[in-house]
């Protein structure tokens, strides 16, 4: 999920940003905004289904994203796991760890760039969650049951 | 240069002549709280660039930074909050939690720079 910049060059830009040529002003409009979430695709290839935030930050304010965040959401739509506020407290290891704890070893699976054919879901409403078996909060649980992915 | 360096000792030295002489308890009080309160901003100051880098990435930590994070109120067991995402090619949207049933979904949030 694209959010605003960390550091764009007309806010608080850091000489790594320089050294990597990643210099980009703080988009003023979505298609700015879109600019460079495709450019960061297309320079590392990322495979993964990606979105971009509005410009109104509504992802950003709904789960506190910014700088930088992770989070799991469950089988049933309910926050499973919440990472640090980044940088300093963003931990892909810790996730890392957590899902293995939870849903057995991480698998790599090859994943194709998203297609714009594949985000069509504009007319689609939002899944109403089924109710929470307190056991999925407990990762230490989650692991000693049987907590497997489908 | 030298007639101005002697006169800011001069200053300096009547200053503390007079903060000596200070009797007042009101003025002495301010003098205090004011003087600790410059010294501890100047450590803060001086730690935050130490932690940021340099003095201009603690300006830019605290100018840029600070304002937009937000511990979040959000806890494990509370519904996802739903939120419309706009595809790479931008004419496209779609909800997070469209995403979400089958699977559990990982949500990674950053940006480019």
């Amino acid at each position: 999920m694209y959010v605003r910049e960390a550091h764009p060059t007309d806010e608080w830009q850091m000489k790594s940003n320089v050294k990597d040529d990643v210099c980009y002003a703080q988009p003023k409009n979505l298609k700015q905004r879109l600019d460079i979430a495709n450019d960061f695709i297309s320079r590392f290839k990322y495979p993964l289904p990606f979105g971009v935030d509005d410009m109104g930050n509504s992802a950003e304010n709904a789960y506190s994203a910014w700088p930088e965040r992770l989070y799991v959401i469950d089988e049933h739509g309910r926050i499973a796991y919440r990472g640090g506020m980044g940088p300093f407290n963003y931990n892909p290891k810790e996730l890392r760890g957590w899902l293995a704890a939870r849903y057995g070893e991480v698998q790599h699976v090859q994943h194709d760039a998203p297609k714009p054919d594949d985000l069509k879901h504009d007319d689609a409403k939002p899944q109403n969650p089924k109710p929470l078996d307190p056991k999925h909060d407990d990762p230490k649980a989650a692991a000693s049951g049987p907590a497997k992915s489908s | 240069m030298r007639v101005n360096n002697a006169y800011t000792l001069f200053r300096l030295r009547g200053f503390l002549c007079d903060y000596g002489a200070e009797k007042n308890p009101l003025r002495i009080f301010w003098k205090w709280t004011i003087g600790v309160a410059l010294a501890l901003f100047i450590i803060a100051f001086i730690g935050l660039s130490l932690m940021a880098g340099s003095p201009k990435d603690a300006y830019g930590m605290v100018r840029y930074a600070l304002p937009h994070m937000h511990r979040g109120k959000l806890k494990v067991g509370d519904d996802a909050p739903d939120a419309r995402l706009v595809a790479l090619n931008g004419s496209d949207r779609f909800h997070i939690r469209e995403r979400t049933g089958a699977k559990p979904l990982v949500l990674v949030f950053g940006s480019f720079t």
